[in-house]
């Protein structure tokens, strides 16, 4: 039997009085003739920050341990408040898991963490490029998540992908550090460029992880969990079609720019005339009016990031602008605005220094 | 990761150099602050001298300068043998394997105690050290740091003030070598090679290298590729960073040639075939001759001679068609497999972390007589 008693112990803190039965005290208790002493756990919003229980003992004589684990005690900081002591373990306790406080090898008390009623499961809000038709030589792909993801395990085990003829393939760079945002929301996963690069041995002997003409899909598995450690709950795909190769740089004279009207709200519309990376392409853009302000407005991506529109906080004034493009913004191949990302010494021309910025004119009537 | 020795002599002398330093100028950590650095993740982590842990931080975009307060040397390293270590470290964070991660390894040269970098399944970062079989939580809201922000491989022209997006870089490797700080990382956006040399102390607003190192794919492709591990060797009297990347070539630079703003095209020495990652590259020193180690996602430990990538003149030229086989110089596996982290325990000994045959997590050491 295990009771479960919940006290606001203040606005953020919640502490759950978890203790067991007075069979299992008695069993694991009165060996050593120690009471049951009743531990408090400390909540912050649905993590379990810190457990406190009425003591007189000097913390120096009393340790907490996994239930079950005798030789390692949890690392964590006593500290005394009032009549209690409380332990801060270097990470939050587990939700499931049971633990002891032991002094000089005796249970003293023990409690259990309560799993907190799980929110809405985590979702995958998109995978990256946002079109099903990639070139074959695709260096990345992005998942976007609702919330931040496990940090622990290894993301490859839960992305599988299979070609048209069932047949499971590798195509995605294992790396010990993962490419995740800050916020653990987005993943970034590159097709091995050992196998893209033209001539490395990968290359030669493997291919390119995607072949043209084949179709694939990615496979997001259900049990993927979010750094809470609840499953996505459901799986999700992606299927990829597979077509030329792409050898070109993205030309920024090529876009078409189509202008707003003078004094509306209309957005500028960029026409990229092929697809571009997804990330880099929110982040790579500024308007500049002729005193080379920046212009404030929202950047979105329309089209499967074909498409790109600049919403202005105000209307527009007429004149001269300039659209401003990061260099380093990048196509679905890894090629950025100076080079390609395989570069043929033999015709490329010298360009050992990247610009910073590509300009573009347009004027606003 | 780890690595700080060189190599035996190297290591030798950095000693004589540190009782030189402390002996007659001021440490190291004298401008360093105590407080809470708030490290968000701990990716990377290397000793330098006087026992500061240079730790990474991908989602910080930083790296700091810690006293660990653990500069006490001690000339000999005990053996390390210890079982079901994952399970150990996870029941002295309360929890169970499933829930934790070991990002990293190192070894503070002076002391010999083992640090770990540990991530839990929330995020919450951890960096650990063993006394003897004893795990000891190394607190990081409260200690004497120094701290450097990684800036954007090009920078933004800043009249506008309009700030780009801060960079996550994920740092695939650290390294303290002569003074600098050396950093390779990769872009969760762009791909491309981002390697800094950062002076150390750190001091604000400084600048420093970021480095553009392109390798070529048998002279005619070359491709501004991510380093994932790199160490620094000595050889003809000069310094070299061997570089590995990504796409598995190992590369060789002169360190002197690197500079900031140039074209710096390194000479591929060995190309390491598909299907393999490069986890941890470390040197030593054997009857007189060096050798690094280079532990592989897929392949035993290998273990290369200087003296054979010195002499291994040319670059490679010529592809070579056979799968999974290395081409250029010659190395030696040593049976040692499914190598997690690997790193210099003294002078004498190499510490490793390896996942045996029958799933079981040990933490190891091994003479490098042995090797």
């Amino acid at each position: 039997m295990k009771l479960y008693k919940l006290i606001i112990a203040s606005e953020k803190i919640k502490s759950a009085l978890v203790f067991f039965g007075l069979m299992s005290v008695l069993a694991l208790g009165c060996r050593q003739g120690v009471g049951a002493t009743e531990v408090f756990v400390d909540y912050k919003g649905d993590t379990a920050v810190s457990a406190h229980f009425a003591a007189q003992e000097d913390a120096a004589s009393l340790a907490v341990f996994v239930s079950g684990e005798s030789e390692t005690p949890v690392l964590g900081r006593f500290t005394a408040e009032g009549d209690s002591l409380h332990f801060r373990p270097v990470i939050p306790f587990t939700a499931g898991q049971a633990y002891e406080v032991r002094k000089d090898g005796a249970v003293l008390g023990r409690f259990e963490i309560v799993h907190i009623a799980a929110k809405d499961a985590p979702k995958i809000l998109d995978i990256y490029p946002g079109n099903d038709t990639v070139p074959e030589n695709l260096l990345k792909i992005y998942l976007s998540f609702s919330e931040p993801m496990q940090e622990v395990g290894r993301a490859l085990d839960f992305v599988k992908v299979k070609d048209d003829e069932d047949t499971e393939v590798d195509i995605f760079l294992d790396l010990e550090n993962e490419l995740w945002n800050r916020g653990q929301t987005r993943l970034t996963l590159w097709l091995d460029p050992g196998r893209i690069k033209t001539d490395l041995i990968p290359n030669r002997d493997l291919g390119l992880p995607l072949r043209v003409g084949k179709s694939y899909t990615i496979t997001v598995a259900d049990n993927w969990k979010n750094a809470s450690g609840q499953p996505l709950g459901r799986s999700y795909t992606k299927r990829l079609f597979v077509t030329d190769r792409d050898q070109h740089s993205p030309e920024v004279s090529a876009w078409a720019l189509r202008p707003p009207r003078k004094g509306s709200l209309e957005p500028l519309e960029i026409d990229f005339k092929e697809v571009l990376d997804a990330v880099l392409a929110l982040e790579a853009f500024r308007v500049v009016d002729m005193e080379n302000s920046t212009v404030q407005g929202v950047f979105k991506l329309e089209e499967g990031e074909r498409r790109l529109f600049f919403f202005p906080e105000t209307v527009w004034a007429g004149g001269a602008y300039n659209l401003e493009v990061d260099s380093d913004l990048e196509d679905l191949a890894g090629n950025n605005l100076d080079r390609l990302f395989d570069t043929d010494l033999m015709s490329a021309t010298d360009n050992p220094r990247p610009s910073v910025t590509k300009q573009r004119a347009f004027t606003i009537q | 990761m780890k690595k700080l020795l060189l190599s035996a002599a190297l290591c030798g002398l950095a000693l004589v150099t540190i009782s030189a330093v402390t002996s007659t100028n001021e440490p190291l950590t004298k401008d360093f602050i105590l407080g809470n650095p708030e490290i968000a993740s701990i990716n990377q982590l290397g000793f330098g001298p006087e026992g500061i842990l240079f730790l990474g931080d991908s989602k910080n975009a930083a790296i700091y300068a810690l006293d660990v307060g653990d500069a006490k040397p001690l000339p000999g390293a005990e053996e390390v043998r210890m079982g079901d270590f994952d399970t150990k470290i996870a029941s002295a964070l309360g929890t169970t394997v499933d829930q934790i991660k070991i990002n990293d390894m190192a070894v503070n040269p002076l002391s010999k105690k083992i640090y770990f970098a540990v991530t839990a399944m929330n995020g919450t970062p951890v960096l650990l050290r063993l006394d003897g079989e004893r795990i000891e939580n190394v607190a990081l809201d409260n200690l004497k740091y120094s701290k450097m922000v990684l800036k954007n491989a090009i920078e933004k022209d800043a009249k506008d003030g309009r700030d780009r997006p801060l960079r996550v870089w994920a740092i695939s490797d650290l390294q303290y070598h002569d003074g600098q700080v050396l950093v390779s990382g990769l872009s969760n956006k762009e791909f491309g090679s981002t390697f800094r040399s950062i002076p150390f102390p750190f001091e604000d607003g400084q600048d420093y290298a970021s480095l553009e190192i392109y390798h070529a794919a048998h002279g005619q492709y070359e491709t501004n590729s991510p380093i994932k591990t790199f160490n620094v060797i000595q050889m003809d009297g000069k310094d070299y960073l061997i570089a590995s990347y990504t796409c598995t070539p190992l590369v060789l630079f002169p360190m002197a040639d690197l500079k900031a703003g140039t074209h710096n095209k390194g000479r591929t020495v060995a190309e390491l075939g598909s299907g393999n990652s490069p986890l941890d590259m470390i040197s030593y020193e054997r009857e007189g001759k060096s050798y690094f180690l280079m532990s592989n996602s897929n392949r035993p430990v290998m273990k290369i001679a200087y003296g054979d990538i010195s002499s291994s003149k040319e670059s490679l030229t010529e592809p070579v068609a056979e799968w999974a086989v290395t081409k250029g110089v010659d190395y030696v596996s040593l049976p040692m497999v499914n190598i997690l982290q690997m790193d210099n325990m003294g002078t004498d000994k190499v510490v490793y972390l390896q996942r045996t045959s029958d799933g079981e997590m040990v933490l190891m050491s091994r003479g490098t007589n042995r090797m």
